[in-house]
């Protein structure tokens, strides 16, 4: 059994494997996918504020659920793509438990590393029985030793809006830096076991900036995506950031550069330079630049109702 | 080769140093519950403060369930996905089963047993009982709850405005729904919020539907009984390994750790992954799962053939000997086949049906030919109770708890298996969380559990992980081809069919008999084989081989249709001799959106199509039935061991003796889930309506003569007969309420007697009859597709069942939506995952074997015509499988309607629909 710590200050809040909400904490332990102790930050002061600065960014704290962060008015009325990707990720209970930190953090969902019946890279052993198989799921850019795809839908909205990541022991990341070039074969960002993520912070939003989340998958709700976009419109400030289909969240300079230019939805085509596929992921490639498309189509006539 | 455990270690490991290794006794002392690291907390359960210490690792709904004893809230998934465990905690709604119990610290804890007041429902509850939301019940509590916050927070915002459905699919996409009570769920919670349930309603149409809103409801995973181990199995990591020796000691030595009892003997084959090696007990889950880490066994390897492709391969390891028994049979009772590498057949149930003519036909150039090829996936039951035992050996006997479809027929098993008469087994079964043919089977964990209690003295139980429920709990994909031959002029000319079952170590899987039965045109060659791989052996589900048997079958027409210019009904219409579809087929005709489809494929992103499937499905009567009726002051009672699944016969039961005895429900008590009532059916084969209905009429046809003779001497009544209501006699009628309290107690019991017309086969094969009659149903359903994003949505579907007369149309209804749900999910998203390179399952958890949500549910019709079944006992047959066999036939035909690509390969995924449908 894990033992469990419940520090009271942030720098006693090292050295372990970091619980807030515990929605993904609950599920590996009980799994067999957590080995060591534990440090709950339950009784660890702060980190619970969504605060606006007088600048007009926004500083979220780690502890603050992803249902509360949805949902505040202020994020809403200045990230609203933000707002509806994180409103509408995972399903609502979780969503109440949720916190920033746990969903940048939280390790891969990789059908593979979730079920009992294998070992691989990410959970303790060697290898990714997932390159060996079916390739359904893959990253179809820049795979390294794991091939999953970054799970964070969190993580694709806040590249999307510039946001800063705020780490103790490290300082103000960006979320690239973040998460590296995901070719570590352990792990999913580089935050060490020192450090401690404790707030994002939003820039102020660009005035007259639309933005919007689409999430393709094949039920209505509550399941992971084959590819989701979160992408910011505005002059000077395109920004197209994808989940599902490479190791770390990824912006499509390419195809910020065709908005910039001023080419509309056909910028999408952009998207697919570059893309490594085989017969099992090459429906993604397809995907990819349709799902951007789709988001285009709607940001750029939003009086036509979302699809 | 039970023994106890440290004979076990001796009779494995051979030498004194295994003796060496046993634990001494001292060791094998009760541990209390980790003291060391418990924190306390402090917080409010249903209004009560309380304080406890708690271990940090412990769940919200470990806590809520074992420690405060709210067994409400339910595992389904254990990872956050079911929503069975729902609880509010400061009035929000969270998943517990991942939620940490030391986060309660301070806070407000609701749970579903917390929400009547005073005797009063909350509006919610009242809702979801009156509008029949629910079936097993086994999600009901995680429904209710989240519907109750919301409909707090919905009335604040919005007083009695009615949510629309999208607002509701929101709410509760955290919520999955096997039996698929989804549409009466919009209903019951739009109807909630906007006040209709704000004051009490009369009696719920299922008769214990207050029990199921309340969470007082027990499941087999809800008993406990004191000095309970936990049970827990030992698996395979391998698909194909020989067992050379298990290693328990480091075991046993742990803290808690009881006993095992093994399920491979030394040498044997694993063949699969998920394979039962051994079963252990402990005295607490952390206990077990620390036990079954440390069991050590040691295998030697052999190269698997964990995929159907892979089996079918020339060369092949063999995963049986030609000589070997292959698992158990699988979808139909079909014999294991001639050997020939990894397959096995093939199968032919086209004797006598000018096989031959057939051949010559599909080869015939004058004939308008077809030829298609079908796949369609591994699908898992799913049900949210998982398998669950308790096996506890007393004196007197063996009283076993169990989550079962099959009261009787488990007794039965445990009784012969365990050596005992049928008296000494005490089966209990109140209520089961969903079966849907996953639950009929004697299973290695029900005689594992009961062997292990025996050996170590003590109770045992075991509740399987949702990992292991999606390991076991399946039923088999298909690969076939259907060659089917008219002549120019239209008419039926020859079929030929081809199919190969992939259940993994198991035989006995079948689609081609839908062809036999459908469209009875006379030449045919139907031939089948089993393909034998390293996969875990598949079972029946839920209309055993139909949807994949009408899936290829409808789609087959479907495509002759196209090829003759004909419309798809017309076609039908002309072939089809069953005059119940007829009916059905005239109603087809006079729908609005069928008459008004698209008549071909849309050019647009989005595309509309409608598609048509017809049904059939058997009748099977289990023919030893029988009911005993019972009348005392109180009322009357009826007792059968038969169970209630969510299928609803415990109020098919309620209503019958009421309308036979012409009282209300209230006076009716029926007592079931007790093998030690007389025999009853099974939930399976859509038999138990058939079954039970005719054995009830006998029951109180005879209990009523004793009344009527009792009644007639102890008030001098002239010409006294049975009535409704009481008995009629020349002066009135003298009531129940009046009579009852004054006559002595009479039981009988009454027989399921045969029906008027003679059953399929003169004798009964394990108490179940085949009968002449068969099912019939019309399927239609609408679907929009999303060709850029490969995305099928569900806008209508419309169910015609002819089955004859409806017992409870209401509850009848709720099942019809839920079969039409199940197709749903094998039609667009079921699809169990094994590695193809290790067998081990990657669809491991719910969020990777993806089951219909609320959010994919279409507006849902049920027609019921209910003519032509006066000669079968019940005056109407079953209907569980036949309204689920024809949905993914029909989803699938509205796609091909709307797209023009034919999907021949289930479920239409999104990569599926892309690489079919150009944009």
């Amino acid at each position: 059994m894990s033992e469990v710590r419940y520090p009271t200050t942030q720098s006693q809040a090292v050295w372990g494997q970091r619980r807030a909400g515990g929605t993904d904490v609950m599920d590996r332990l009980r799994h067999g996918r957590i080995a060591g102790a534990l440090v709950d930050l339950r009784d660890v002061a702060g980190m619970e504020g969504l605060v606006v600065l007088p600048d007009g960014s926004v500083e979220v704290g780690t502890k603050v659920t992803l249902a509360r962060f949805a949902t505040d008015a202020k994020v809403r009325a200045g990230w609203p793509g933000l707002a509806d990707a994180v409103g509408g990720l995972a399903t609502p209970q979780i969503r109440q438990v949720a916190t920033i930190g746990g969903s940048l953090l939280q390790r891969t969902r990789c059908a593979w590393f979730r079920s009992p019946d294998f070992s691989c890279h990410k959970s303790g052993g060697s290898g990714c029985p997932a390159l060996a198989a079916d390739h359904h799921w893959n990253s179809i850019f820049g795979a390294g030793p794991c091939v999953a795809p970054h799970p964070s839908t969190l993580a694709v909205a806040l590249l999307a809006f510039d946001a800063l990541i705020l780490a103790d022991g490290r300082g103000t990341l960006t979320v690239p830096e973040l998460y590296g070039d995901g070719q570590a074969a352990d792990r999913e960002h580089t935050l060490t076991d020192e450090q401690l993520l404790v707030g994002v912070r939003l820039p102020p939003p660009l005035p007259g900036a639309v933005s919007g989340w689409l999430r393709t998958a094949a039920r209505a709700r509550a399941e992971w995506p084959l590819v989701e976009a979160v992408i910011r419109l505005v002059p000077g400030g395109m920004r197209v950031a994808v989940g599902g289909v490479a190791p770390v969240p990824m912006r499509f300079l390419a195809v910020e550069a065709a908005l910039e230019a001023g080419e509309g939805v056909g910028a999408a085509a952009q998207a697919v330079a570059g893309a490594a596929s085989n017969p099992g992921s090459s429906y993604k490639v397809m995907l990819l630049q349709r799902t951007i498309e789709t988001l285009l189509e709607r940001l750029l006539t939003p009086q036509k109702a979302a699809p | 080769m039970p023994t106890s455990r440290r004979g076990f270690l001796q009779a494995v490991l051979g030498t004194s140093a295994a003796v060496a290794l046993a634990p001494d006794a001292a060791a094998a002392t009760p541990v209390a519950t980790p003291g060391n690291g418990d924190a306390p907390i402090s917080f409010w359960v249903n209004g009560e403060a309380r304080t406890l210490a708690v271990a940090g690792t412990l769940t919200t709904l470990e806590l809520v369930r074992e420690r405060l004893g709210l067994t409400g809230a339910k595992e389904g998934c254990g990872h956050g996905a079911c929503g069975a465990c729902t609880v509010l905690v400061d009035g929000a709604a969270i998943v517990s089963c991942i939620h940490p119990a030391t986060s309660l610290h301070a806070r407000k804890l609701d749970t579903i047993e917390g929400f009547a007041k005073g005797g009063q429902l909350h509006p919610m509850q009242r809702a979801f009982a009156a509008e029949d939301a629910l079936q097993c019940g086994y999600c009901t509590p995680g429904f209710v709850t989240e519907a109750i916050a919301f409909y707090a927070a919905w009335r604040l915002d919005n007083g009695t405005k009615t949510p629309d459905r999208a607002t509701i699919a929101g709410t509760l996409a955290g919520h999955l729904c096997r039996c698929g009570a989804y549409d009466n769920i919009y209903r019951a919670v739009a109807a909630a919020c906007a006040g209709k349930y704000d004051s009490e309603v009369g009696a719920p149409p299922r008769v214990e539907a207050k029990d199921k809103v309340t969470g007082a409801a027990r499941y087999t995973v809800d008993v406990s009984v004191d000095g309970q181990l936990s049970g827990g199995f030992v698996r395979s990591p391998h698909a194909h390994a020989r067992m050379v020796r298990i290693d328990v000691g480091a075991a046993l030595a742990l803290p808690g750790v009881r006993g095992l009892y093994p399920l491979i003997e030394q040498g044997h084959k694993a063949r699969y992954v998920g394979q039962e090696v051994a079963i252990l007990a402990a005295d607490s889950r952390e206990a077990l799962r620390a036990g079954l880490r440390a069991v050590k066994v040691e295998w030697a390897l052999l190269t698997p053939v964990p995929s159907f492709d892979a089996a079918r391969v020339a060369g092949a390891p063999l995963v049986f000997e030609p000589k070997e028994k292959p698992l158990s049979g699988a979808e139909l009772p079909v014999p294991a086949g001639k050997a020939a590498g990894n397959l096995r057949g093939p199968n032919s149930i086209s004797v006598l049906m000018d096989e031959a003519g057939a051949d010559r036909a599909v080869a015939d150039p004058k004939n308008v030919v077809v030829h298609e090829s079908f796949r369609t996936e591994t699908q898992c039951h799913t049900s949210l109770e998982p398998h669950a035992v308790l096996a506890v050996w007393r004196d007197e006997g063996l009283d076993v708890w169990l989550s079962t479809q099959a009261v009787d027929a488990m007794a039965d098993e445990i009784a012969e298996a365990f050596d005992l008469t049928r008296e000494r087994v005490r089966l209990h079964s109140e209520h089961t969380g969903g079966g849907f043919g996953g639950k009929a089977n004697f299973d290695v964990q029900i005689r594992g559990c009961i062997a292990l209690a025996r050996q170590l003295g003590r109770p045992v139980r075991v509740a399987l992980e949702r990992h292991e429920e999606l390991t076991i709990a399946l039923r088999a994909g298909h690969s076939a081809e259907f060659h089917l031959a008219a002549t120019r002029g239209g008419e039926p000319a020859g079929l030929v069919i081809n199919g190969w079952g992939d259940g993994g170590a198991s035989v006995g899987n079948s689609l081609g008999i839908f062809a036999r039965l459908m469209y009875p045109y006379s030449k045919k060659r139907v031939q089948e084989w089993d393909v034998l791989s390293h996969g875990p052996p598949t079972r029946a589900m839920r209309g055993p081989g139909g949807p994949a048997g009408h899936f290829a079958l409808e789609g087959t027409m479907d495509s002759l249709a196209r090829a003759l210019s004909k419309e798809p009904l017309a076609l039908r219409r002309s072939w089809d001799k069953n005059p119940e579809r007829q009916r059905l087929y005239d109603r087809v005709e006079a729908l609005d959106w069928w008459k008004d489809r698209p008549r071909s494929a849309g050019t647009g992103r989005f595309r509309r199509g409608v598609g048509l499937a017809s049904g059939v499905w058997m009748y099977f009567v289990q023919s030893n039935t029988q009911v005993l009726a019972e009348s005392s002051p109180e009322g009357f009672t009826l007792r059968c061991a038969t169970q209630d699944i969510g299928n609803g016969s415990r109020t098919v039961m309620t209503e019958r003796a009421a309308q036979k005895l012409g009282v209300p429900r209230e006076y009716v008590r029926v007592e079931i889930g007790e093998s030690k009532y007389p025999t009853g059916p099974m939930a399976a084969g859509s038999r138990s309506v058939g079954s039970l209905i005719p054995a009830i009429d006998d029951a109180i046809e005879q209990l009523g003569k004793d009344l009527v003779r009792a009644a007639a001497r102890a008030f001098g009544l002239k010409k006294a007969v049975l009535a409704a209501g009481g008995v009629a006699h020349e002066g009135g009628i003298k009531r129940w309420d009046e009579l009852l309290p004054t006559l002595p107690r009479f039981q009988r019991i009454g027989r399921r007697l045969p029906d008027d017309i003679p059953y399929f086969l003169p004798f009964a094969i394990g108490g179940l009859s085949v009968g002449k009659r068969l099912g019939a149903s019309v399927q239609l359903t609408e679907v929009e597709v999303d060709t850029r994003l490969g995305r099928t949505r569900l806008l209508r579907s419309w169910s015609g069942l002819a089955v004859g007369k409806i017992a409870t149309p209401m509850l009848a209804r709720s099942q019809v939506c839920g079969g039409v749900i199940m197709g749903i999910g094998a039609a667009l998203y079921e699809e169990r995952l094994l590695d193809p390179n290790t067998g081990g399952l990657v669809s491991a958890n719910l969020e990777d074997y993806r089951i219909p949500g609320i959010g994919d549910m279409p507006e849902m019709e049920v027609v019921f015509d209910e003519g032509g079944f006066d000669n079968v006992g019940a005056g109407g047959i079953g209907l569980a499988e036949l309204c689920t066999v024809p949905v993914a036939a029909s989803i699938a035909s509205a796609v091909h309607a709307a797209t023009g690509w034919a999907p021949r390969h289930l479920p239409i995924r999104p990569d599926r629909m892309l690489a079919g449908v150009p944009a």
